[in-house]
């Protein structure tokens, strides 16, 4: 007799024939996709969404869903998004990235595409470290943080500091845009800042940005108790989290 | 005299690095070549080696950090793989046109499509045209050696230029050799201390790259080929100083194995070609007058000496690891400029052009036994039926 497999409960727009997912055990990703799936049910929005991934980890969720989804090159997912958001403006359109891709080498991308206004929604995904090729330092590995290629610890003397992106795109954001910081250690409020945000386009207001904090156990080398740790209590210390700009003013 | 270690392409990449007392380093992680950069980060913060490290935000950004740090008169070294490498292409004519000698790793990967982690020669043969001297190594050792030498090259007054050093990706990057890591004092008596006279210095002000007017463009670019023009002579000399002071002897050109009475042979670039040697070997013991040829230097092409030294062959199977659509000749650039090489033998040597390794795939022993079977057909009945051939779908 053949045993019946039980499924967790899945959000409607994951892709069932892709799970379990292709990251390591411990990983974010999850989580983040999760609340993002979770929010395209609640919206109902399933047949609308076009959703891009970069390189790195966030790759890995190229047949995560079940909806139109391109994987672009390194920091290239927000000028694609929204070159696929000005060709038809019905869709909504979903650029998602790590910190690599967004802060760094397409970090010219996130800063125009904010200065634009454009009506897009990027979800970028801070673990720390560049994971997908091995654990080298990013640029929001914390201070005195080891990593591949600070083996003592992150000199911020040698290297400077992590990159504070949320406060740099609020900054130069107009109005309309939302902005937003959560972290997968607190899920319910990181999905209600998606959601937020996937709303804030769907109302045309203009460009959308939530930074998720996230694990890499793999690479940060630490077990369960300590990488949730990091997540919950020492990212935040450096990282706050919280809402940067809201429409008409920062919502109580 | 050193010592003998047993490391990776990439390592021993990072171990010449060293030697060379490299003064500022940009990098920015991409497989396969993130090997070096991890490396020359640890022996930096180990206190093995004092050099300024930029951890750029991109590939882009770390040709121009080493574009700038060279115009000021430091030893600099930068790498990268795949897209990284083209990501970066609008800087790497203007480093060779400011004379920069920037010294640059590839280590190659598939460009996108297919996107994979394997290994192509697509990524640098793309920049293969921008006044930069170039070269695939097919060891750990032969890296290490390969980018001695080529600082050595490049820094030349005579030649002033920058150089890419290629290895296969995973093939030679990640694949561990026996290595002879020389001794510092044998570096120092081989390279010497970079000096580069027409450095930015604020007592002596000068424009670095301003915009031009057209007519001062032909002088600029006649001076860079007359520049390349002078890479041959130099190179040979550095590779005697090299077999002198370290006792390892390279052709600077042609690696050729087997060739003596060879009647077909293989001609390519890199680590494939270690393959080919041992089909070629495998021949051999069943009678077959084959043989390999390794192209060492891909840029500046050595078009006299193919001419000179492949003429004498019956058949030349070309082996492009690369894939350059609706190129001449119907296979990679190597076919390509190979048979301009022998236009002017005639009819004479027979050319086939093969296009193996794909993705990143292997050449197999049993792809390489077929291509030199066909070549044995062409040379038998002096008869090229087809130009070129894509493995494994055509051949």
């Amino acid at each position: 007799m053949e045993a019946k497999q039980i499924l967790p409960k899945m959000p409607k727009s994951w892709n069932p024939a892709s799970k379990p997912h292709k990251f390591c055990p411990g990983c974010g990703h999850g989580l983040v996709l999760k609340a993002l799936g979770q929010v395209i049910d609640e919206l109902n929005i399933q047949d609308r969404v076009v959703f891009g991934c970069d390189i790195g980890c966030s790759l890995l969720s190229w047949d995560f869903f079940n909806v139109d989804t391109v994987q672009t090159h390194h920091g290239r997912t927000t000028p694609v998004i929204v070159g696929i958001k000005r060709a038809n403006p019905e869709l909504i359109t979903i650029a998602y990235m790590g910190d690599g891709g967004g802060y760094a080498i397409g970090s010219q991308h996130l800063v125009n595409a904010a200065n634009r206004n454009d009506n897009i929604t990027a979800i970028l995904v801070n673990n720390t470290v560049y994971a997908m090729t091995g654990g080298q330092m990013a640029p929001t590995t914390m201070p005195d943080q080891k990593t591949e290629t600070t083996p003592y610890g992150r000199d911020i003397k040698e290297t400077g500091y992590p990159m504070l992106g949320p406060e740099m795109v609020a900054a130069i954001a107009h109005e309309g845009a939302y902005v937003a910081r959560g972290s997968i250690a607190k899920f319910r409020q990181l999905k209600t800042f998606i959601k937020k945000a996937i709303e804030n386009q769907m109302a045309g207001r203009g460009f959308s940005f939530v930074e998720a904090l996230s694990t890499c156990p793999t690479n940060w080398r630490t077990n369960a108790e300590k990488t949730w740790d990091f997540v919950e209590n020492i990212m935040p210390q450096y990282f706050p989290i919280g809402e940067y700009k809201v429409p008409g003013g920062k919502e109580e | 005299m050193g010592k003998v270690r047993r490391i990776s392409g990439c390592v021993a990449a990072a171990e010449a690095v060293r030697l060379a007392d490299v003064d500022v380093i940009s990098s920015y992680p991409i497989r396969p070549y993130t090997g070096i950069m991890s490396e020359l980060a640890r022996m930096i913060a180990d206190g093995r080696l004092d050099a300024e490290l930029v951890y750029a935000e991109g590939e882009h950004a770390q040709l121009s950090i080493v574009y700038g740090a060279s115009a000021a008169g430091a030893r600099t070294f930068t790498g990268s793989s795949g897209v990284g490498v083209t990501f970066a292409f609008e800087v790497y004519s203007p480093i060779s046109g400011e004379r920069l000698p920037v010294q640059m790793a590839i280590g190659d990967r598939t460009l996108d499509p297919p996107g994979d982690f394997g290994s192509e020669h697509t990524d640098a043969e793309c920049c293969r045209d921008q006044g930069w001297i170039q070269g695939w190594a097919s060891t750990p050792q032969e890296v290490l050696d390969m980018h001695l030498i080529y600082y050595r090259v490049g820094e030349d007054p005579k030649v002033m230029l920058p150089q890419y050093v290629c290895q296969d990706g995973y093939f030679v990057t990640h694949i561990l050799g026996d290595v002879q890591v020389p001794d510092e004092a044998q570096v120092k008596e081989f390279l010497p201390p970079y000096k580069n006279h027409h450095i930015l210095d604020p007592k002596k002000p000068q424009i670095i790259g301003p915009q031009i007017e057209p007519c001062m463009g032909p002088p600029q670019q006649y001076q860079r080929k007359q520049a390349f023009d002078n890479i041959n002579e130099v190179l040979i000399k550095a590779h005697d100083d090299f077999a002198r002071i370290f006792g390892r002897r390279y052709d600077p050109f042609l690696e050729e194995f087997m060739t003596d009475d060879a009647e077909v042979v293989i001609f390519g670039q890199g680590a494939h070609m270690n393959t080919a040697k041992a089909v070629a070997a495998r021949l051999r013991n069943l009678g077959d007058k084959v043989g390999v040829v390794r192209l060492r230097t891909f840029r500046p092409f050595p078009t006299d000496e193919i001419l000179k030294r492949m003429s004498r062959f019956k058949a030349v199977g070309v082996v492009d690891n690369s894939a350059q659509f609706g190129i001449s000749g119907g296979a990679g650039v190597l076919f390509s400029e190979v048979r301009t090489a022998l236009y002017d033998v005639g009819d004479k040597v027979k050319t086939v052009g093969f296009v193996g390794g794909l993705g990143g795939e292997m050449i197999t022993h049993d792809e390489f036994l077929r291509m030199f079977r066909k070549l044995q057909e062409v040379a038998k009945t002096g008869k090229v039926e087809k130009r070129a051939y894509w493995l494994p779908f055509e051949l």
